[in-house]
């Protein structure tokens, strides 16, 4: 004598179990998503296999004064695009844009992920401890995060760029220095999420079955949390990429030779008005970047929920 | 009217005469809101309407949105069923009433604030002129929904919409509110349309009734014949899966006014009222549960106001017995279940199962103890994981316990969802799929995992509506007999556990008042505060309810 069910039909599939199986779903279900997942893989691959790629093209990171006209601008329409120059060449120098931009992707991606990935383990660790022990340790937390996001990070970043030792390894420092100034948007986050479910029964109906701190974490708040810290993270992502950039378009992030976005458009910006497609390549990449991490989180997220439907 | 291409509403009409109250019942998801809401022109833009709604012979549905603002609150008003929502909590209530007032009628400030105190003042309200500057939170829910009555009866209104006035308060409130709006009945000559689904609302106020099923109206007639001959069979499952106390209740408090209680074996009760201790538990054999001495504390640290939610409660539970814990908002009830969870911690006093300390064993002992506990909350989807398939949820105490590895977990899981009247291939359904009834019964089933020896029950029935309420309360009482599992069963409403509980304690403000045999209790009620509450609650007969009304009358003096 059980109720009659609201569904008619066969099963409906639940949500996706493993964040995998979301990723896989969301790109099935939307051309949008899929076309932003292609956008994603291409810019890592062409960071990835920047070598092979440059190397294709015939080109390298060198000087090429032949590529430019007689007034120091590239020879030829668009700045210098053409088969040999996919991207077009640099002005005054002459050095290839595509391998500029293809190189100048490791290091974005590189510090942007490695960033993430940091702010986001301590992000959700602080903020979940906090949350769910609560008491002082949880006074002690939101403290610091208000400090931490109330600090002017970027002035600190860059004088920490003017500081530090010429031979530290760059890309390490920028994807600390970014990490930690990144956990407090997570913690918060996650920390606010925790404080809503510990309210509800089911939290304490484990609690009442015996379930220890680390078994209602790992069970019952963990599977609620990868929604928000997916999210999260997916707009990390291209706002850390975009800290970099902006770091390095300030001179405190990567140093030169080293060729990164944030750096190719800080010269850019000097050619605008003769030259504009030297700024349009690596805009257009850091842009599309961006878009693409957001569209991919947010269809990630609503497969990831048992309760969406869907887009569309 | 639909929504969405979904037919919310089908062909309804009523009417509703002057000073005539017509109640409109059914479950939700009936309909019966969606109608009232029509009338106002409150429904989501989504929503289509066709037909006609005739207030003294215009039709509201034609109606351009200038004149429908001007009805609104003037020649309709609207109760609603969560007075605190109801309320803007920035503007003290003489300011909200006063603006009420203000919107229809062309009145100076200082004479709708006369007016205002005079609505106060109408609806019940002690000291009114003081009652005006007071802000919703420094109100108690009983005196909010009056305010939020006097504003719907500000314009002197022909028809009063009241969407399930009650469904939010305590029954002792809801009785005194019941009586408030058949005083203003027959003083205003209102119409009353009042919406809800509580038969016993219905049985004390209404003189039609309107009963709607999915979206139609499946019969309508005056009180006397839809309660005393209902001619459709959705009227009779209705009516039958009501529950209710039984007349005994009634003869009780009538003999409790005559002074002719005959006092029995343990049944105690407190002298006084309200109560300053509690009653001391009665004495047991070989308990499940004790609960000696608790007494919970809320706050107090520094200047903060210290709340005794529980003061020094006894009580216990044998093997295989129900022990009823019944008592409005803010008795405690929920505090000493809490407390034998372990979910609250004690200030003073122990809680004991199976011979053990709650507070005090550690480690091994500790999950030893959990094993003989089963818990079941009050809302059946809050205390699911959203996340996790029912049959994991249920699965979750025998994992964690390693009681059973392998496949026989899926064997119990599937056994267990039976027992519950479930279907074992509802396991990969997410909680959101599954209807209230079948959640609470999910709940249920993971509280029996481990075949506990106490089941602790907080309300398991008062989030579900009436025909489910009853079928899960009889799976309930089935489950018991078979499993013979001791049980607290903490309810507001007397009614439930007059249909379960061996025994029954009483509780109010944080005391036990009173504590006997469930037969004892309601056919002897000792206590003036079980007396009241048993003449409160209203039952589904309209006559027999015109007698418990007197009763409560005479009890209020």
């Amino acid at each position: 004598m059980s109720d009659p069910l609201p569904l008619g039909g066969e099963v409906t599939p639940g949500a996706a179990r493993s964040l995998p199986a979301a990723l896989w779903r969301a790109i099935r279900r939307d051309a949008w998503t899929l076309t932003c997942a292609i956008i994603v893989v291409a810019i890592v691959l062409l960071a990835v296999g920047a070598d092979l790629w440059v190397a294709i093209e015939g080109q390298d990171l060198n000087e090429n004064i032949e590529a430019l006209g007689p007034d120091g601008l590239p020879a030829g329409p668009l700045g210098g695009v053409s088969a040999d120059h996919w991207f077009g060449v640099q002005p005054l120098r002459g050095i290839d844009l595509f391998a500029l931009v293809a190189y100048g992707a490791r290091v974005s991606l590189l510090v942007g992920l490695g960033a993430t990935v940091l702010a986001t383990v301590l992000g959700v660790l602080i903020g979940a401890s906090a949350g769910y022990i609560g008491g002082w340790w949880d006074r002690v937390v939101s403290w610091a995060s208000d400090v931490m996001l109330g600090f002017p990070s970027l002035v600190f970043m860059i004088a920490l760029g003017a500081v530090a030792p010429i031979e530290f390894p760059r890309q390490l420092l920028l994807i600390v220095v970014l990490g930690i100034f990144g956990w407090p948007r997570v913690a918060r986050i996650v920390r606010a999420q925790v404080l809503s479910l510990s309210k509800r029964n089911f939290v304490s109906a484990s609690r009442v079955m015996g379930g220890g701190t680390w078994h209602v974490f790992t069970r019952q708040l963990l599977p609620n949390l990868w929604a928000p810290i997916i999210i999260v993270s997916s707009l990390t992502i291209p706002s850390m990429i975009g800290n970099e950039a902006a770091l390095s378009f300030l001179g405190a992030g990567v140093l030169p030779p080293t060729p990164s976005w944030g750096r190719t458009i800080s010269d850019a910006i000097d050619y605008f008005e003769t030259d504009p497609m030297y700024l349009i390549f690596p805009g257009l990449m850091l842009f599309l970047i961006t878009l693409a991490f957001n569209v991919v989180g947010d269809s990630i997220r609503d497969e990831l929920d048992p309760k969406s439907k869907g887009r569309g | 009217m639909s929504f969405n291409s979904v037919h919310a509403v089908r062909s309804v009409s009523y009417s509703v005469a002057a000073g005539e109250v017509v109640a409109v019942v059914g479950e939700s998801g009936s309909g019966k809101t969606v109608t009232a809401m029509s009338l106002l022109g409150l429904l989501p833009t989504t929503a289509k309407v066709s037909g006609r709604a005739l207030l003294d012979g215009r039709d509201l549905y034609d109606m351009p949105p200038a004149d429908l603002r001007k009805v609104r609150g003037g020649a309709v008003g609207m109760v609603f069923q969560e007075p605190m929502s109801a309320l803007n909590p920035v503007f003290s209530v003489g300011d909200q009433l006063v603006e009420a007032i203000k919107a229809h009628q062309d009145l100076s400030t200082a004479d709708a604030r006369e007016r205002a105190i005079e609505l106060l003042d109408l609806v019940g309200l002690p000291e009114p002129a003081r009652r005006f500057r007071s802000y919703p939170h420094e109100l108690s829910g009983g005196q909010l929904q009056r305010i939020v009555i006097a504003m719907a009866v500000a314009n002197e209104p022909k028809l009063l919409i009241a969407d399930e006035p009650t469904t939010a308060l305590d029954v002792t409130v809801q009785a005194e509110i019941l009586e408030l709006l058949r005083d203003l009945r027959s003083r205003l000559r209102t119409a009353i349309l009042l919406i809800t689904h509580d038969m016993g609302v219905v049985a004390d106020l209404a003189d039609r009734v309107v009963v709607m099923y999915d979206g139609q109206v499946v019969e309508q007639g005056t009180v006397t014949e839809i309660f005393t001959a209902p001619r459709e069979k959705y009227t009779q499952e209705l009516l039958g899966s009501v529950i209710t106390l039984g007349a005994r209740a009634t003869e009780g408090v009538e003999r409790a006014l005559a002074s002719e209680l005959v006092v029995r074996e343990n049944h105690l009760a407190v002298s006084e009222h309200p109560a300053t201790s509690s009653v001391p538990d009665v004495p047991a054999v070989e308990p499940v549960l004790t609960v000696e001495d608790l007494t919970v504390v809320y706050g107090g640290r520094l200047r903060a106001i210290s709340v005794r939610a529980a003061d020094r409660v006894s009580l216990h539970v044998e093997p295989g017995e129900v022990l009823g814990l019944v008592g409005e908002s803010g008795s405690g009830k929920s505090t000493v279940a809490g407390a034998v969870t372990g979910l609250v911690k004690a200030t003073s006093g122990c809680v004991k199962v199976a011979g053990a300390d709650i507070a005090r064993v550690r480690g091994r002992a500790a999950k030893a103890l959990r094993r003989k506990i089963g818990v079941v909350f009050q809302d059946p989807l809050s205390s699911l994981n959203p996340r996790t398939p029912v049959g994991d949820s249920v699965a979750e105490p025998i994992r964690l316990h390693k009681a059973l590895n392998g496949s026989s977990v899926d064997k119990r899981v599937a056994e267990l969802l039976e027992s519950v009247q479930l279907s074992a291939s509802l396991r990969n359904r997410y909680p959101h799929e599954l209807s209230g009834g079948q959640r609470q019964r999910v709940c249920i089933a993971r509280a029996l995992a481990l075949n506990p020896d106490l089941l602790i029950a907080d309300e398991p029935t008062s989030a579900l509506d009436v025909s489910v309420q009853a079928k899960v309360l009889d799976l309930f009482r089935s489950l018991q007999e078979e499993y013979g599992f001791a049980c607290l069963f903490i309810s507001h409403d007397l009614a439930v556990i007059e249909q379960l509980a061996g025994r029954v304690a009483v509780m109010h403000r944080g005391h036990v008042v009173e504590q006997g045999p469930t037969n004892g209790v309601l056919a002897e009620p000792l206590h003036p505060y079980t007396q009241r509450l048993l003449a409160a609650a209203p039952v589904a007969d309209p006559e027999e309810q015109a007698r418990r009304r007197e009763v409560w009358r005479q009890l209020k003096v």
